[in-house]
């Protein structure tokens, strides 16, 4: 009965199990060969594959020397035993498992929320800092930024606002033409107030 | 490998004993040099691959755990490092120019006799297995070139028994076409 079973095996899974032969069990190196003794290919396909084997056993008997492992010895130990200048060697880090899934894992978690949260302060716009006048928008509670010595400097003048000076440090770089506008409109409007 | 008085070698070792360490060192070297050679296929590579292992094992000697064997513990270091090693920009602008097909000094010693010898079979074996991805070449390594139980293969590379298993086969198709081919062409010259 089970002899009959043996006989059932494919060409294909034949082919697919051939080249794992070396990791089957008995009983599946069984089915082999008795699908051998009633097929042809796949019994030339054995002694093929049972060819490249022997010539990668034989390589693998095959052992690179050292060809002078009193001085591969000196080496490491001259390594080991030269004491270590950088500053970070003075502490003791290796409780720290670097080479540890969880601080791998750890470090990629860290990474993607400090990208995550720069790219979240980029997406509020400009702030206010110091040296520039931060413009509170009427209808967004975004300020504005412009250069407030420049910006003052040209009303004390009395000169006109000049297209480019209203146009500039007015943009946002996720919704341009909207803050644009509304940055227009602002610095007009405190012109007027002024 | 000597197995007689290695635990308190390793123990010694572990304490920061620089002679107990340089004792593991001369029993070990061997071994994990022929394993760098075959996944690199040259010896000054090997070496300092070697070497590096070897340093690597003493920093990291207080976390070594007694129930992992030492060789298996210096077999996934040696892995590591020569994985990386061939990862790196470097390696991978020198492998663009290494091809087994033209591959002349192989190539040459192979035309001036009808068949290779093991030695020369080993080099063409590893010029393939350096173009199969990390974890087929991994797998045929340990698996058929140090001939270690798929067990062990697991362990060391960290894959399970089916991944193991699957870029085993892949490995083997892949080295077995390329000695096919590698074949067809020394025979044409």
């Amino acid at each position: 009965m089970k002899q009959q079973n043996y006989k059932t095996m494919n060409c294909q899974e034949f082919e697919r199990q051939i080249i794992l032969f070396t990791e089957l069990s008995e009983d599946e190196k069984l089915k082999l060969e008795v699908h051998i003794q009633n097929c042809a290919p796949c019994k030339e396909l054995f002694a093929s594959v049972t060819y490249t084997n022997s010539l990668i056993g034989r390589a693998a008997k095959i052992s690179q020397v050292l060809q002078d492992p009193t001085r591969m010895t000196r080496k490491i130990m001259d390594r080991i035993k030269k004491p270590e200048h950088h500053w970070w060697s003075r502490f003791d880090f290796s409780f720290l498992d670097l080479d540890s899934q969880y601080i791998k894992y750890g470090m990629a978690t860290i990474s993607f929320f400090m990208i995550a949260f720069y790219g979240v302060e980029q997406m509020k716009g400009p702030y206010k800092v110091n040296g520039v006048l931060g413009l509170p928008l009427q209808n967004n509670s975004r300020p504005v930024i412009v250069i407030k010595k420049e910006f003052l400097k040209e009303l004390r003048k009395g000169k006109a606002i000049a297209k480019s000076l209203l146009k500039k440090n007015c943009v946002s770089p996720f919704n341009i033409n909207k803050v644009n506008t509304a940055c227009i409109k602002q610095k007009m409007a405190y012109y007027k107030e002024i | 490998m000597p197995a007689t008085g290695e635990p308190d070698l390793i123990e010694l070792a572990k304490s920061g004993d620089h002679h107990a360490f340089q004792k593991v060192v001369e029993a070990h070297q061997g071994f994990a040099y022929a394993v760098a050679f075959r996944f690199l296929g040259n010896r000054s590579e090997a070496e300092d691959m070697t070497q590096e292992a070897f340093i690597k094992l003493w920093r990291n000697m207080r976390k070594y755990r007694p129930e992992v064997k030492l060789s298996t513990w210096l077999y996934k270091i040696i892995t590591n490092l020569c994985l990386d090693f061939l990862k790196s920009t470097h390696r991978k602008q020198q492998l663009k120019q290494i091809d087994v097909e033209s591959n002349s000094s192989i190539v040459d010693k192979a035309s001036e006799e009808s068949h290779l010898d093991d030695r020369e079979m080993l080099k063409v074996i590893v010029e393939l297995a350096k173009q199969l991805t990390s974890k087929q070449q991994t797998a045929f390594i340990l698996r058929d070139l140090e001939s270690l139980p798929v067990e062990e293969v697991c362990e060391i590379s960290g894959m399970n028994t089916v991944q193991v298993k699957s870029n085993l086969y892949h490995a083997r198709m892949n080295i077995r076409e390329g000695l096919t081919r590698y074949y067809r062409e020394t025979t044409k010259l």
